[in-house]
């Protein structure tokens, strides 16, 4: 049974810790190079998420046997370094040879790393399998399909969420992202898949205590635009990965996984006419109205399919 | 001298070739899982109360018999874990899903046996059981192993039971709860010779 008071704990566990990890590291890094600040912004949010999993008794075990060890032991490590190479540059200077080259290099990398999230996802599963053995559900060209088109959405979320960090919206953004990864847990507990579920849970603490300890040390030492690129890379990756497994190994419906990935989106709102025009703050608050609303309709509608199929086992099972 | 040989050799040839053949035939028969006369049911404890039953619709095997030399027989099972049936359909969504049977990553429960042995009214299976991508080597005693013809039809029919701790196979903590940790398979199952 899902004890909520442990979730708890886990959330706040991976918030404490990534907060103190990073606000400590980013006061101490101030004065260092910054590929060396991120790289220590990174073992930070590490740091966080370990007690959160660890609350929850999430073992690691090599090699991965299902997709949420895969996507804890492949998919969120290759995620971090994707998104640390991506904000790394060298030398700091647009016309020089060496910057355009690591640019390339930076993006490449990405790419093959959005190509590949659902194919690590599904490994061994029976999407992949053959079609000769009578396990697949389905046609090769079908999972082809899907998981270009998962690329797809991965890449158009990746650039979206990147845009609007840059016009200034990177706050929201990543309050939007944490409202969905912890919709995203709530939404597939109640579908079934509880460890599946409580996977997002760490994520939305760690990410919400990183995102606070970025800001308050930017207030002492100045913001760090590039490490919360890298948080927003991270939160639109594990979201997509959390949704991914919900959807291809639990019982979420691709409205479901939808309308929770493409909530934080709804962020673009107020940059269109005739909300750019009011007051930053009034902004902030349809942003989050938005995002809040989306992320409601579906856990209503998610809340009245657990009361009709789910209710009568667990009250049969307390009894 | 080529041409005597030939005709001594080849029938001599198709002699043996019959003989050898024989002898596999009357020694060793294969059959087919009979899906319609078979069934694997299983039970676990709830609240340590009472029992929850269920069963996999979905089953397929292939057993070789040899009753001359019974080392040389084999034994496997291959159960869809999708077909899972508890005779509440909301129950067996639940357990299709990652959390107990993992069905889209581990879809076959499988065993294979590697060693046959006589015992009183059945045979010592030891094998390998696949479930949940996790493989133990577990000893069964398969009970019966009479045969008979029906309408043409050879079959021979096996009787089992066997306890497991889903926690062996490496199924999620928080699934093992009001249901018990261990489950007793129960597998009577009728073969049909090919």
């Amino acid at each position: 049974m899902p004890d909520p008071f442990q979730y708890m704990i886990a959330l706040l566990a991976a918030f404490t810790a990534s907060f103190l990890a990073i606000f400590i590291s980013q006061l101490a890094m101030r004065a260092t190079i910054p590929s060396l600040a991120r790289f220590v912004f990174m073992v930070g949010l590490v740091l966080g998420l370990w007690p959160g999993y660890r609350i929850l008794g999430f073992a690691s075990r090599w090699p991965p046997v299902n997709a949420l060890d895969r996507f804890l032991m492949i998919v969120l490590p290759a995620a971090m370094i994707v998104e640390f190479i991506g904000t790394v540059r060298v030398p700091d200077d647009q016309h020089n040879f060496l910057f355009r080259f690591s640019s390339f290099c930076a993006a490449t990398v990405r790419f093959a790393f959005i190509v590949s999230v659902g194919r690590v996802l599904w490994h061994d599963s029976v999407y992949l399998s053959s079609v000769e053995s009578n396990t697949n559900d389905w046609p090769p060209f079908i999972a082809f399909g899907v998981l270009l088109s998962g690329a797809a959405l991965l890449y158009v979320a990746l650039r979206s969420s990147m845009i609007l960090a840059f016009r200034g919206v990177s706050a929201s953004l990543t309050a939007g992202l944490v409202m969905s990864l912890l919709a995203t847990g709530m939404v597939t507990m109640l579908a079934g898949y509880i460890k599946g579920g409580a996977a997002a849970m760490p994520l939305a603490g760690g990410i919400c205590g990183a995102a606070l300890a970025l800001w308050m040390a930017g207030k002492k030492t100045g913001p760090a635009t590039s490490h919360g690129q890298f948080l927003i890379g991270i939160s639109v990756t594990a979201l997509f990965s959390l949704l991914w497994i919900g959807r291809f190994f639990g019982q979420l419906t691709t409205f479901d996984v939808l309308m929770i990935f493409l909530s934080p989106h709804c962020c673009w709102l107020s940059e269109f006419w005739p909300f750019r025009d009011y007051s930053n703050n009034y902004r902030m608050v349809i942003r989050m109205a938005a995002v809040a609303l989306i992320l409601l309709v579906v856990l209503f509608f998610k809340w009245q399919q657990f009361m009709q199929k789910m209710i009568p086992l667990i009250a049969f099972q307390t009894e | 001298m080529l041409r005597m040989m030939t005709l001594v050799l080849k029938p001599l040839t198709l002699l043996l070739t019959c003989c050898i053949g024989a002898g596999v035939a009357w020694s060793a028969d294969e059959y087919d899982y009979d899906l319609v006369h078979s069934s694997v049911s299983f039970k676990a404890r709830h609240l340590d109360i009472s029992w929850i039953h269920g069963r996999f619709n979905d089953v397929s095997g292939k057993f070789i018999i040899d009753r001359d030399d019974v080392t040389k027989s084999s034994f496997q099972l291959t159960i869809k874990a999708e077909s899972v049936d508890t005779a509440n359909p909301a129950r067996d969504e639940h357990l299709r899903q990652p959390d107990y049977f993992d069905t889209k990553q581990f879809p076959t429960i499988e065993f294979k046996s590697t060693a046959v042995k006589a015992i009183e009214d059945g045979f010592e299976v030891t094998g390998d059981f696949t479930m949940h991508g996790t493989t133990k080597k577990i000893v069964v005693k398969l009970m019966g192993g009479k045969e008979i013809e029906s309408r043409g039809v050879k079959r021979v029919g096996f009787s089992t039971e066997l306890k497991l701790k889903r926690s062996d196979f490496n199924f999620d903590k928080s699934g093992i709860g009001a249901i018990g940790d261990e489950a007793i398979i129960l597998i009577d199952c009728e073969g049909m010779r090919k």
